[in-house]
């Protein structure tokens, strides 16, 4: 039988479960309610462990994948120099995790610190970033971070977020190796791309790998093509039902482009079989010269091939010429909610985001860091050029713009289509979106899409 | 069971290793994958390995996603689940199959229903909030009895189908009382019931992701259908971490499969219902 | 009067509250959420009617689920049932191999979704897949497919892995059932000269009808309400020809619809409901309680 503290721990409808349980057996042999004592027992022996409040353990929540060795190298110094130790609940990549961590906005059980994505909103499902999160705007760590380059982090001219781990920038990565054994340069026009794509092909090698399985690999060249700071009023203008997504040319640019190569030929055969992880084994073994990624894809290169991680390097795909940007990703985002805690949050991080401790982080972690002055860095010779395209002003962040209303979540599965004979054209695509977009902003009653 | 000629036999035994080997090919590439590196387990392939990574991936696993707590957190909920499952089940069921009134009648519908119905995270979150049961082991039980009590009852209906009445009522003449009709007449004939629904239940709550995700899940209480995630990332995974970790968390499952066969295969002799 | 009190209404509280309590309260409340506008915090500022239906026979995919969802439903229900049921009946030989067999059969159904997909991925890869490469060997190169990428088939290719994952179950099933089968009927009909075939057809089939039906039953609940092998094998796609009625409600979930993710579900919980029922009243029309 449940003791008498406990039912007075558990609400009266559990009580009133257990006394029907208990009147259900009457007075023969109470063989169910039995049962209820190893219940009962489990959950007492198992209580929460409470750990000595000598320094402060901040509760944080995050996905799995983004605790590695940067972060655990940052906790060990936390420990000694601030006194503050992250007990972190590691939740799975994508929806389910996102959900999760919804969950627990929406029934108040809020974390200390949460690593989020940057491009939360208020539309995110996490509530008015406003009522929930501590502002960053006069924290002390912004003064060493260009909060007008990574935008993405801000909302309502607020800046809710600060960095984590190291931004990334989506190019095109192609194998130097090959390039050289052909004689070829890297192409700064379009018409320079097709006649190197000729003469790879011509070697019998695969020009231009796209790895469809993963679907989402196949949103880098729109990416790309959409990267355009040229395009900012268009954009501004689809959002409040101006303009529509079908007007974005140089969006649809990438996506004609992707059919472009795949009908012509110059990509792997099996395109919507290959999977990222193919991708990197193609690219880095020289049976394909091209690859359009971010620069992500190096942390697992280093991992895998690390004798071919010299041969890869990048440059922006000429979709216009001189004028063509590469994509820019803001790094992930730790945000401070609004709590007992916050201060201690706070705290952690104006020490996390300042130099010393970001040296700390990107000696042993890859990425490109977005606090100024970091100096201790692991960078590949991929990604060291791929930061000078950045730091030449040549990066933009074309998408997910940040836009209020999300317009890109069947985007990867309509470029599959693409890719399937007469299934779906590039001005499809567009189309597609659009009505997902106007879907998402109708569901939010926005005024402008009635 | 049927007798076969000898030659039958050899051609019998034969499709029988067949069909195992068709069966068995995937089981191989997770197994095989579980051994090599990040690299080689990334190209998918039911090659040997180049390099036999298998202690390292396993330590490995076994350590990142502190594999021995996870059991022990999944062991607590699985077999405090199962324990009142089974005796619930099994009783439910005897009850709706034997007495034929209207309660029944709706009660086997809700549980069909109830088969079919999806769990829902928010309200269930919300009861289970307000009776402070989130995050406790016994919330967690609850909501597992709850969740599979349909599926077990209905499996529990069919199989009492098959055990005659004329057995209720002679132990009904004897005077017998009404729980020990069940526990000590019915129950030990359903053993290869019993058997199939503690197989299934112990799987359904052993790989079950969503509930111990949502209602225990803390820094250091997650179970074991979690761990998965903790080697697979946001752009790419570690197939042969991924792949040790499948081989990790399946293991006590084929153990008690193994086990459980017996009590399945052995009703042949002991348990059947002679009639 | 000895059936009130031997089979007493009382011994189902305890279990009928447990589920009622923590599970059917819960589940059927939160279909309230299908007529309001529920956003991705869980929030509610309105209620809809039936505009979040309207919106689910919009969608351009929804004809396209359905229709997926009833193709892997009724096949992965037949293949397992059959497959299963055969199975049961050779492992219930006395061979040494048999052993082996069911054990084996079995494992399947024991890993993890995501384990079985990645594997069938790699084996059903159009070029370097093992499945392609068997073809070729035995020189049936005209049967090779693009298995998970052609929109015209990738259902039933989606279809085969389920089968292969969850035959093994059925057959446990059948197998337990078999054993409650009594050796003196199996024992006379020999004596009979019954041969094995009659004896499947009068004897096995007849008796093990109660759990033969709950099979079917359980087994086309999985079928129509399928999701984790679909996701994890083609994600729905190519594009989204391999869609079931569950993506779809996933696909509104992630875009935190969740009013209409909701409507989804009950659509799916009704439209199961309905099938199931009709099922079950056809399957046990001959056999009575």
């Amino acid at each position: 039988m449940l003791n008498s503290s406990k039912k007075r721990k558990y609400s009266p409808l559990l009580l009133l479960a257990s006394i029907l349980i208990v009147a259900g057996c009457g007075n023969n042999n109470n063989a169910a309610p039995n049962n209820q004592t190893p219940q009962a027992s489990n959950s007492t022996e198992q209580a929460p462990s409470e750990q000595p409040a000598e320094k402060i353990t901040l509760k944080a929540i995050g996905h799995a994948s983004w605790f590695k060795t940067g972060i655990d190298a940052v906790l060990k110094d936390a420990a000694d120099k601030v006194g503050i130790s992250l007990e972190i609940e590691k939740v799975p990549e994508g929806t389910d995790g996102d959900n999760l961590i919804k969950t627990k906005f929406a029934t108040k059980d809020v974390p200390d610190l949460l690593f989020y994505y940057p491009d939360t909103n208020d539309n995110s499902g996490l509530g008015k970033l406003s009522d929930v999160f501590v502002p960053q705007d006069d924290q002390e760590w912004i003064a060493n971070f260009d909060s007008s380059a990574w935008n993405y982090l801000t909302s309502d001219q607020h800046v809710y977020a600060a960095p984590y781990g190291g931004a990334n920038i989506g190019v095109v990565l192609y194998n130097k190796q090959v390039f050289e054994s052909l004689d070829l340069e890297i192409p700064t026009t379009m018409d320079e791309f097709w006649a190197t794509a000729d003469v790879i092909k011509d070697a019998g090698k695969i020009p231009v790998y796209l790895s469809g399985k993963d679907s989402w690999t196949l949103q880098l060249a729109p990416l790309q093509s959409g990267a355009r700071p040229a395009d900012a009023d268009l954009l501004k203008k689809i959002e409040k039902n101006e303009a529509k997504l079908t007007d974005w040319k140089n969006k649809e640019t990438g996506i004609t482009f992707l059919k472009d190569i795949f009908e012509k030929g110059y990509t792997n055969k099996d395109v919507l079989s290959d999977t990222y992880d193919n991708a990197q084994q193609a690219l880095t073994n020289g049976d394909a010269a091209m690859y359009f990624m971010a620069t992500w894809v190096m942390n697992d290169i280093v991992t895998k091939f690390p004798d071919q991680v010299n041969d890869i390097g990048s440059f922006i795909m000429p979709f216009d010429g001189d004028a063509s940007y590469a994509t820019a990703f803001a790094p992930n985002a730790i945000f401070v909610p609004k709590g007992k805690n916050q201060e201690a949050a706070q705290k952690f991080i104006n020490y996390f985001e300042s130099v010393a401790t970001q040296d700390v982080y990107f000696s042993n972690e890859g990425g490109i860091p977005t606090i100024k002055g970091v100096t201790k860095l692991t960078l590949t010779p991929a990604e060291i050029e791929a930061k000078a395209f950045s730091d030449a002003g040549k990066v933009f962040a074309g998408d997910p713009y940040k836009m209020k209303y999300a317009y890109d979540s069947n985007f990867p599965s309509y470029l599959q289509e693409v890719l399937v004979k007469d299934r779906r054209t590039p001005a499809q695509v567009m189309e597609g979106i659009q009505k997902d977009f106007e879907k998402n902003a109708k569901a939010k009653e926005d005024p402008n899409f009635k | 069971m049927i007798l076969l000629k000898k030659w039958k036999r050899y051609i019998a035994e034969f499709i029988a290793i067949l069909i195992s080997g068709f069966v068995a090919i995937p089981l191989y590439l997770v197994v095989i994958n579980s051994f090599k590196t990040k690299a080689d387990a990334a190209e998918m392939s039911l090659s040997l390995p180049k390099v036999w990574n298998v202690l390292k991936n396993y330590e490995e696993v076994l350590k990142a996603a502190k594999i021995p707590q996870a059991f022990w957190n999944t062991s607590v909920v699985t077999v405090g689940s199962i324990i009142v499952l089974i005796i619930l089940c099994s009783l439910t069921a005897f009850i709706i199959q034997r007495r034929n009134s209207a309660t029944t009648r709706i009660t086997e519908m809700l549980i069909i229903t109830g088969i079919i119905l999806p769990i829902t995270v928010i309200t269930t979150f919300y009861l289970m909030d307000s009776l402070g049961l989130v995050r406790t082991y016994m919330g967690v039980i609850l909501l597992y009895v709850s969740g599979n009590f349909a599926f077990t009852t209905y499996l529990y209906i069919s199989f009492i189908k098959g055990i005659p009445r004329e057995l209720d009522e002679a132990a009904m003449i004897d005077g017998i009382g009404r729980i020990s009709l069940f526990f000590k007449i019915i129950f030990p004939l359903l053993k290869p019931a019993t058997a199939t629904a503690v197989i299934v239940a112990f799987m359904s709550i052993w790989n079950d992701f969503f509930t111990p995700f949502y209602f225990l899940n803390t820094a250091s209480r997650y179970t074991l259908s979690v761990t998965i995630y903790f080697f697979m990332g946001q752009h790419s995974s570690d197939w042969n971490l991924v792949f040790a970790n499948i081989v990790i968390v399946s293991f006590p499952v084929i153990i008690l499969y193994l086990f459980m066969q017996r009590y399945i295969i052995s009703g042949l002799t002991a348990g059947a219902v002679k009639s | 009067m000895l059936q009130r009190y031997y089979y007493s209404h009382l011994l189902l509280v305890p279990g009928l509250i447990l589920f009622g309590v923590f599970f059917i309260v819960p589940s059927l409340a939160a279909f309230y959420f299908a007529f309001t506008n529920m956003d991705a915090a869980f929030q509610v500022t309105r209620w809809v009617g039936f505009d979040n239906f309207r919106i689910l026979f919009e969608d351009d995919d929804a004809i396209l689920a359905f229709k997926n969802t009833f193709i892997f439903a009724a096949i992965t229900t037949v293949f397992k049932v059959l497959l299963g049921f055969f199975l049961a009946i050779f492992a219930n030989q006395k061979l040494k191999s048999v052993l082996f067999l069911r054990s084996v059969i079995f494992f399947p159904a024991i890993l993890s979704t995501v384990g079985v997909a990645t594997a069938f991925v790699s084996f059903m890869h159009p070029s370097n897949g093992l499945l392609n490469g068997f073809l070729e060997f035995v020189h049936l190169d005209a049967l090779k497919r693009s298995w998970l990428t052609d929109p015209s088939i990738v259902i039933y290719s989606i279809s085969l892995v389920e089968i292969w994952k969850w035959t093994g179950f059925s057959m446990m099933l059948f197998l337990a059932a078999l054993q409650t089968i009594s050796q003196d009927v199996i024992e006379s009909a020999r004596i009979d000269g019954a041969s094995s075939w009659r004896m499947i057809k009068d004897i096995t089939v007849p008796m093990i009808m109660p759990v033969l039906n709950t099979t079917v039953i359980l087994n086309l609940i999985g079928g129509l309400k399928v999701f984790d092998i679909v996701y994890a094998l083609t994600g729905g796609g190519p594009g989204s020809a391999s869609s079931v009625l569950n993506t779809l409600v996933y696909r509104a979930f992630s875009n935190g619809r969740n009013g209409e993710a909701t409507a989804a579900n009950l659509l799916l919980f009704v439209i199961v409901l309905v099938v199931v029922l009709l099922v079950n009243r056809i399957l046990n029309r001959p056999t009575e309680r």
